[in-house]
């Protein structure tokens, strides 16, 4: 059993490969559960699709690929607040509008390198076997940066994700604080992308946090529990991608919908079976 | 609340509203609405469907700007106040699948006073004891919003409001879909908020609580109709001025066929 777990840590690449997707499981977990909250997980969904021409641009012009990542998310982010400013559209329609064609253009794009298959699919999918130290240190610095940021905005976000009115009344920096988040979003799934790719971020911001909204009862609780589902879910995909030989992204992302199952079934209070045994027993 | 240093003097016309236009996208929905409110008064806003009622409400927690005119309260325009204004939201408007408890909701009523960063100290958590037992919920303060009825949900709602020790408290239909318990709570505690000398507006389309419990009515059709006592205001030519062919005439009494806001 010790073997099992620790032949895969003899790699300095899986070495680097586990602190990688820890810190980025962690990340995505926290950030997932204001996320899921405000009903963001679509506009997540979106920036994440929308990094894929900021990459794009970025590898062809030989620039860093975070900041290309970053002005286009920035740019999809300002462009839906745009398209749904004020009646024009419903948001949800223009995100959806937006999602897919920053998607066909960074596929147009990336179609025009000569290693297209190989580079789209890290993209997509991530690449945390090649994970390099320097990765590491911009994956610790920004999701260290990041938490502090939720951390000191903890009581205004908490206030403006439920009760707006209630913010409004509190004269809190309600569009600014809006703003503020979603670039919290876009950091993340930026720095996510290493791990899971752009493909299957959405599953890390989403999945932990819905686990862990199923078993608890108050929110500091449902960040802790979504961080150590996430980190969970992390270390057991990476040794399952290790020993079938998997796809990492998918293999984590896999595992955190099986965490999401086992919890939506099970779930003291919540879950399904669970729920149908306390009726069983009562009626 | 009993042993609170702050006892505010009443004094007279504490919220005033000069000539104010507001509404959504084109439309006005409410237009030149000028009245004066005495500190501590209990005021009920009453008009039929659709008479800007919450609009007024809206406007003055500033989730609706002002087209033209001027709210001042204590003498200040809006925006000048950080926590003078608690409001009791209707039930669609919060978001119920928040994982929080009752007491957790109530302690977010102490968030204003305090930097972002900065603890709730035993006054906080005292004060929200204190409001929660005043509207009979402190026995379920560990019990999850999801699993709690809707007039317990309103309770705490208000215990929250208490919490923020406001001065001016607005509620928007309050006596909507609740229970006899939490009608009689809502009642008891406006009366005490009056003696606390907290002003209290609260929308409502019930016109016999607002002409029984309250101490003065602004009836409203998207322009103010009449302001005053309920004797001076629930008149039924007036009350007919306000609803139109709504209002039915019979003899002595009028009826007031709208069924049901929303």
């Amino acid at each position: 059993m010790i073997d099992f777990l620790l032949t895969p840590l003899e790699f300095e690449f899986m070495q680097r490969a586990f602190v990688a997707v820890g810190l980025v499981c962690v990340l995505c977990s926290v950030v997932g559960c204001f996320v899921i909250l405000r009903s963001m997980a679509f506009l997540g969904d979106a920036i994440a699709h929308s990094i894929l021409p900021g990459v794009a641009v970025a590898y062809l012009v030989g620039a860093n690929l975070t900041l290309g990542a970053l002005v286009a998310a920035g740019a999809v982010a300002a462009g839906i607040a745009f398209l749904s400013r004020k009646g024009a559209l419903q948001e949800d329609t223009a995100i959806g509008i937006l999602f897919s064609s920053a998607l066909a253009l960074g596929i147009a794009l990336i179609s025009t390198i000569r290693s297209y298959a190989t580079d789209l699919s890290h993209i997509l999918f991530g690449n945390l076997l090649g994970v390099r130290p320097e990765d590491l240190l911009g994956i610790a610095v920004i999701g260290a940066g990041i938490l502090l940021l939720l951390f000191l905005a903890y009581r205004p976000l908490l206030i403006v994700t439920f009760d707006p009115i209630l913010a409004a009344t509190l004269r809190l920096p309600i569009d600014l604080l809006r703003t503020a988040f979603l670039i919290i979003i876009a950091l993340t799934i930026v720095v996510s992308l290493q791990v899971t790719g752009v493909a299957l971020v959405t599953a890390m911001l989403v999945t932990p946090a819905a686990t862990a909204y199923l078993v608890t009862r108050r929110f500091p609780e449902m960040v802790l529990f979504s961080a150590l589902f996430g980190l969970l879910a992390g270390i057991t995909g990476l040794y399952a991608s290790y020993y079938l030989n998997i796809a990492s992204g998918a293999s984590v992302v896999l595992s955190a919908t099986g965490l999401f199952l086992l919890a939506f079934l099970f779930a003291p209070r919540k879950g399904w079976i669970t729920t149908r045994i306390r009726q069983g027993r009562s009626g | 609340m009993t042993d609170d240093p702050f006892v505010p003097k009443c004094e007279n016309a504490r919220l005033e509203f000069h000539h104010v236009d507001a509404g959504y996208n084109g439309g006005l929905a409410l237009a030149d609405v000028s009245f004066n409110i005495p500190q501590g008064m209990r005021v009920a806003l009453v008009g039929p469907n659709g008479a800007g009622k919450s609009t007024l409400l809206k406007v003055m927690t500033r989730l609706l700007p002002i087209r033209r005119g001027e709210v001042l309260i204590h003498g200040l325009p809006l925006g000048h106040h950080v926590d003078c204004l608690a409001y009791v939201p209707q039930r669609d408007e919060i978001n119920w699948r928040f994982p929080a408890t009752v007491q957790d909701v109530v302690l977010m009523g102490r968030f204003g006073k305090k930097r972002w960063l900065k603890k709730l100290n035993k006054e906080d958590t005292d004060v929200a004891m204190r409001s929660m037992d005043e509207m009979g919920i402190l026995p379920i303060r560990n019990t999850s919003l999801a699993d709690l009825s809707g007039g317990q949900q309103q309770r705490v709602f208000l215990a929250r409001a208490l919490a923020q020790e406001p001065h001016i408290l607005l509620m928007d239909e309050p006596f909507n879909g609740v229970d006899q318990t939490t009608q009689d709570k809502v009642i008891e505690i406006l009366a005490h908020l009056r003696s606390m000398c907290v002003t209290t507006l609260v929308a409502t389309h019930d016109l016999n609580l607002a002409a029984g419990r309250f101490d003065h009515i602004l009836l409203l059709n998207h322009t103010l109709i009449a302001a005053g006592p309920p004797d001076q205001v629930m008149r039924k030519d007036i009350i007919r001025r306000a609803f139109g062919p709504s209002a039915l005439d019979f003899d002595n009494l009028v009826v007031v066929d709208q069924y049901c806001p929303e």
